[in-house]
Order: structure tokens, then C-alpha cells, then sequence
């Protein structure tokens, strides 16, 4: 009997044992596998166009691929793309190069020239109890070896360089009263370091958001205001080419400028900043901007108005020879926000193509009658 | 042996069910009864949800959906009016109870918040005249004439459907001039927003929503995931509500 039980309980333990490795079998799917292929161009009759493609969280590679391939297939030449400082560097000196690597190798593939943004500070190089934004200047150095390493990394794939984002924002300056001399102490060090990795690189500047508060303003500063500061700290010799961001909201791209206005032309008004401290021969990119389409965001527009903008939009762009491209937010989100930020992107989570990607494409490849309204 | 782990982790079980615990206490319910105050985070700039009028006044349909909850629970209501990125930090902050702000359900934040039931489905709708009664979902758009705000996440949907089935797609600047070329019968069927959809019935009639949803965008609030006892009372006053006709009359209102 005693014999018969130890059978039945090691048949038991046996049939268990099979269950559990065909279910760790199943859930050990191949992965697809990813072909880089021969370098592709883009095609356009526009080489200023660009578009954020936030990738940083997009884990599966097909879906990088498939992005990059849409942004080159819509004839966008430039891409953004944010590389977290805190991704890569996770512990003090050391790397983990895999995403980023898969997204540029990618992206220079599709003929594509990356942008890389560079900021969000790991937990070990701030206190406790601060959010991402926040970096003081005992930490100023860490952020110029990772920059260093950064460059470095991607030399021969990679030229342009953000260093930061929005720094006239209190949110984007770890909810600190925005320091725009500060600001510049951090673009120093990080300009020296970036041309040590790479005496050819171009360094721009962390994009300056639009917004017309005032001094004193706990919330931020205009950009105007902030980049004259900038230059008054001595800023002028530690950036190749103006960063700056430019939403419509409401009005066309031809509405015009004007110190107590955000709209698209307001980037003109930070031109004649550079003008006025001798800095006109740089160039300027917009390296994030747009409209917004969402049906009841008192901020937003028609999607047709958006379409229509966005288009008139990289044709002046193309017109303005300070300018050098104009990227426009976003491209696609890994999931759906669930919020109005989805109707900034041009093609939704699951890859459709929303119609304004298919017209900038028409645009793209010489197509005119983006100039008509649509019929009724 | 198998018996034996089995007996075992039964045994665990119910030692845990039985052992007491502390009494769980919903402090947000507790305050809010103590302070006689609900207090909502509100991002006034979708109207008609919540909007300030041109009196300056906080207005919309949410606005006045808080004002009832507020009655059912005896207590004030009190908005902090907020901008869309700053509602949860606010309620992960404790200085708001709940987010009452045409919040659409997000799957990835339910690990830190607790959603509602749903109260308003903001998706795609299809919508023909009154009289139509061959058109009640998107299987019915077969051969027929489609009108749909050029751009908008209606034109998405259709062109989607236009890869498995067939039919004219005319596209619109405006989802009002789509709805108006149903009523004229120059077109069978619009895909647009059931907002839209509603303000045009409101305003002109002559049409109907027809069928399911095409694409579901509900409308929920948030609270912590501590405040269950809150939770459950909005739960149940949403279905309460939802079942006497409130949010129905709300709506003919707002649009």
C-alpha cells in the first residue's frame, strides 16, 4: 500500500512538473526579429520639418522601428527625443546604453537627425523628497560627466545636444523660483564638457517655454525675459543654436507677435533678443510646438484648423532663414494619456494614421491644396 | 505531502481571516463630515463641462453635478480650480477630496487612485435622422452616405472602418455642418462626439443617436485609494442619479 501512495504522489508531483514548465514555455513568446536594413533618406520638399517622437518609453523595438519609419515616411528629416539622464545613468558611473542605442541606431537608419534632449536627475544626484527637475550645483559636475559620456557615446551617430528643458518654468526647475544666471552656470558646464567629447557637436540650450510672467512670478519667467538674463550672465559663448518652444493655442501662425501674446510668431521676438546682444547669426530651432485639437479644450482648435496650422506653420518655418527647424509635439504615445495630450499626436498608440499625418505627408511630397479649406 | 502544503496553506488562510485587524477608517469621509466641506479640483476650461461664464462664474455640467452631490452628502461643496496637470498631484497632496473634471478613466493610474463608476460617455456616436431605422450600428454604414468632422477622431474611426467595408466618406470643417447635411438628407449617418451630438439635437432636432457607442470615452472622478467609504457614496449616488433621470435632465441642460 505504502509503495502504491509514494507512486501516486510522485505521479502527482510529475504531472505538476509539466503543467509549471509548459506554462513557463507559453509564457516565453519569441520575440520578433528586428531588421535594420539598408539606410533609407527622407523625402521632402521641407527640410525643416521635424517632430518629437518620445520613445523613451516605448520598450518594444518594432514599435521604435515602425515609429521612426512613419516620421520618415511622413517627410520629417528632424527628430527630438528624450534621453532621461536618470534612464541612463542610473548609478553614479554607470551606463545602461541598451534603449537609447536601439532608438538612435534606429532613427539614423531612417535617415533621420536625432535631437537629443538631456535631462531628468537620477535619485542619487538630489535629496531626498525632490522631484526629477531638481538639480542644484553641487550636482552641476555629474551632469556635465554624464553629458560628457553622452556625446561621447554617440559620436558619428549623434551632433545635437538640449541641455534641459523649459528651465523658465518653476515645474521644470524642481519647483524652485526659476534662476536663469543658475541656468547658465549649468549650460557652461555642460557646454565645455559636450565640446570635450566632441569639439564638433552643437549644443542648444534647454527650450525655452512660452509664457509672459513677469519677475517675481512664482510659476516662471518669459522666455524673452529669461534669455536676455541669460545672455546678461554671459550665456552667448555656450550655445551654437537657440532653443525655443512654440505653441499657437488659438490663434494661426501668422497671428502676430507680441511681448504679452504666446503664439506661434512670438518665436521672432526671441530672434531679435539674439539680435540685439549680437547673436544673429545663430540659428534657431523650435524644438517643440504645435496645436491642439481636442473637441472642448478651451485652448485648443478645430482638427482642420489644426491641420491647416500646422502646415502653414513649416512653411514659415521654411521661410524664416533664422530658422532651422521646427519640430512639432508629438508624434505618438507608447500608451494613450487619457487626456488632451493625445490630441497634440498625429498618430494614435495602436499606429492609425490620424489625417493630419497624412496630410503633412501630402505637404511633404509638394502636394498645394492643403491651402483650401476643406469643401462643405 | 501534496495534501499536507494544501492543509497548510488553508490553515494560513484562515489564521489571517481571523486574526483581527485594526477597524479600517476612511479619514477623507471622516474629514469631510467633521468639516462639513467636500472639496473638488476642477480644471475650468472645458466647457460645457466647467467653464468660467462672462460673469466669472464657475459654471458647467460637472458644477452642477458637485453641487447635488454636495446636497446628498449635507455638506458644502468647495472647487480648487486647477489646471489638468496638477489635478492628481492635488489629490495625491490631500488638499482636494475628489476630481470631478470631465476626468477620462485611465487604466495605468488605477494602482494609485480609485475611480468611479462611469457618469457621461464623452465616444463616437452615430447619429441619423429621426425617422431612420435601418441604421443602429457601424455594420449598418454598408453602402451609405457617412459625414464626419474633418481631422477628428470620427474621421479616424471611419477611415478605420472604410479598410473592411464600403461607403462614402464626406468630410466636414465642423461637426455642426455635419449634423446639419443628415437632417438635409444629403448624407445617411454622422460619426461625431456625443457632446456634439447633443448640442445639435438640443438646438435644432430632427436627428437621433443611434446604437452603441462607436468608441467609449467615459467620464469618471477620482478619489484616494484610502477613501472608500467616499468612493462607495459616489458610486451610489452616480447610480441613483443615473436611474431618477438627474444626469439626463443635466444634460438637456448644459447641452
Amino acid at each position: 500500500m505504502a509503495r502504491i501512495r509514494r507512486k501516486e504522489v510522485v505521479a502527482q508531483a510529475l504531472r505538476a512538473l509539466v503543467v509549471v514548465a509548459v506554462l513557463i514555455m507559453a509564457g516565453a513568446i519569441p520575440k520578433p526579429i528586428i531588421i535594420l536594413g539598408p539606410p533609407h533618406t527622407v523625402e521632402t520638399v521641407n527640410p525643416k520639418m521635424g517632430v518629437h517622437t518620445r520613445l523613451t518609453d516605448e520598450v518594444e523595438e518594432w514599435k521604435i522601428q515602425r515609429s521612426l519609419q512613419l516620421v520618415r515616411e511622413m517627410g520629417a528629416p528632424w527628430i527630438v527625443e528624450y534621453f532621461p539622464w536618470g534612464y541612463v545613468e542610473p548609478a553614479k558611473g554607470q551606463f545602461d546604453w541598451q534603449h537609447a542605442d536601439m532608438v538612435v541606431d534606429h532613427a539614423v537608419n531612417q535617415g533621420l537627425t536625432v535631437m537629443a534632449r538631456l535631462d531628468f536627475v537620477p535619485e542619487w544626484a538630489r535629496p531626498k523628497d525632490t522631484t526629477f527637475r531638481y538639480l542644484d550645483e553641487d550636482h552641476y559636475g555629474d551632469y556635465g560627466d554624464f553629458v560628457y559620456a553622452f556625446v561621447e557615446h554617440f559620436q558619428g551617430r549623434v551632433d545635437y545636444f538640449i541641455i534641459w528643458n523649459e528651465p523658465n518654468l518653476s515645474f521644470e526647475w524642481g519647483y524652485r523660483r526659476v534662476d536663469p544666471e543658475a541656468y547658465t552656470e549649468l549650460l557652461k558646464v555642460a557646454y565645455r564638457r559636450a565640446k570635450e567629447a566632441n569639439p564638433d557637436c552643437y549644443v542648444l540650450n534647454g527650450g525655452l517655454a512660452p509664457t509672459i510672467a513677469r519677475e517675481g512670478n512664482e510659476w516662471g519667467l518669459s522666455d524673452l525675459l529669461f534669455l536676455q538674463r541669460m545672455y546678461d550672465a554671459g550665456a552667448k559663448e555656450y550655445f551654437d543654436i537657440l532653443s525655443i518652444h512654440a505653441y499657437g493655442y488659438v490663434y494661426p501662425p501668422d497671428d502676430p507677435p507680441a511681448e504679452n501674446k504666446i503664439n506661434f510668431s512670438r518665436v521672432a521676438l526671441a530672434y531679435e533678443v539674439m539680435v540685439r546682444n549680437g547673436d544673429g547669426d545663430k540659428k534657431v530651432m523650435i524644438t517643440e510646438g504645435g496645436w491642439n485639437d481636442h473637441p472642448r479644450w478651451t485652448k485648443a482648435v478645430r482638427p482642420y484648423q489644426r491641420i491647416l496650422y500646422t502646415i502653414q506653420a513649416y512653411e514659415m518655418a521654411k521661410d524664416w532663414e533664422w530658422c532651422q527647424a521646427f519640430v512639432v509635439w508629438s508624434f505618438r504615445t507608447p500608451v494613450p494619456e487619457k487626456n488632451f495630450r493625445d490630441y497634440y499626436t498625429l498618430v494614435t498608440t495602436e499606429f492609425i494614421l490620424k489625417p493630419i499625418y497624412l496630410e503633412i505627408q501630402n505637404y511633404a511630397r509638394g502636394a498645394t491644396d492643403w491651402l483650401l479649406e476643406p469643401a462643405t | 505531502m501534496v495534501v499536507g502544503l494544501a492543509v497548510l496553506t488553508c490553515a494560513a488562510g484562515v489564521w489571517v481571516v481571523l486574526t483581527p485587524g485594526e477597524p479600517a477608517t476612511d479619514e477623507t469621509w471622516e474629514r469631510i463630515q467633521e468639516e462639513g466641506v467636500l472639496r473638488i479640483a476642477m480644471d475650468a476650461s472645458y466647457p460645457p463641462f466647467e467653464f468660467i461664464d462672462e460673469e466669472g462664474s464657475l459654471v458647467g455640467y460637472d458644477v452642477d453635478l458637485a453641487h447635488e452631490l454636495g446636497r446628498r452628502f449635507g455638506v458644502d461643496v468647495e472647487f480648487a480650480i486647477i489646471s489638468f496637470d496638477g489635478l492628481y498631484d492635488a489629490l495625491r497632496v490631500k488638499r482636494v477630496d475628489l476630481i470631478l473634471s470631465a476626468l477620462p478613466f485611465d487604466l495605468r493610474l488605477t494602482e494609485d487612485v480609485a475611480y468611479s463608476h462611469a457618469y457621461f460617455n464623452a465616444g463616437q456616436v452615430l447619429v441619423v435622422r429621426e425617422e431612420e431605422a435601418d441604421v443602429s450600428s457601424v455594420e449598418n454604414l454598408q453602402g451609405r452616405r457617412v459625414g464626419v468632422e474633418w481631422g477628428s477622431m470620427g474621421d479616424v474611426v471611419a477611415r478605420e472602418l472604410l479598410r473592411r467595408m464600403e461607403f462614402e466618406l464626406y468630410q466636414y470643417p465642423a461637426p455642426q455642418e455635419a449634423l446639419s447635411v443628415v437632417t438635409e438628407g444629403e448624407i445617411d449617418v454622422a460619426i461625431t462626439d456625443a457632446v456634439s451630438a447633443y448640442q445639435f439635437s438640443r438646438e435644432r432636432g430632427s436627428i437621433k443617436i443611434t446604437g452603441s457607442p462607436v468608441t467609449d470615452d467615459p467620464y469618471v472622478m477620482a478619489t484616494l485609494l484610502s477613501s472608500f467609504v467616499l468612493q462607495a457614496r459616489l458610486n451610489e449616488a452616480i447610480l441613483d442619479l443615473s436611474a431618477n433621470g438627474f444626469l439626463d435632465q443635466l444634460r438637456l441642460v448644459w447641452f
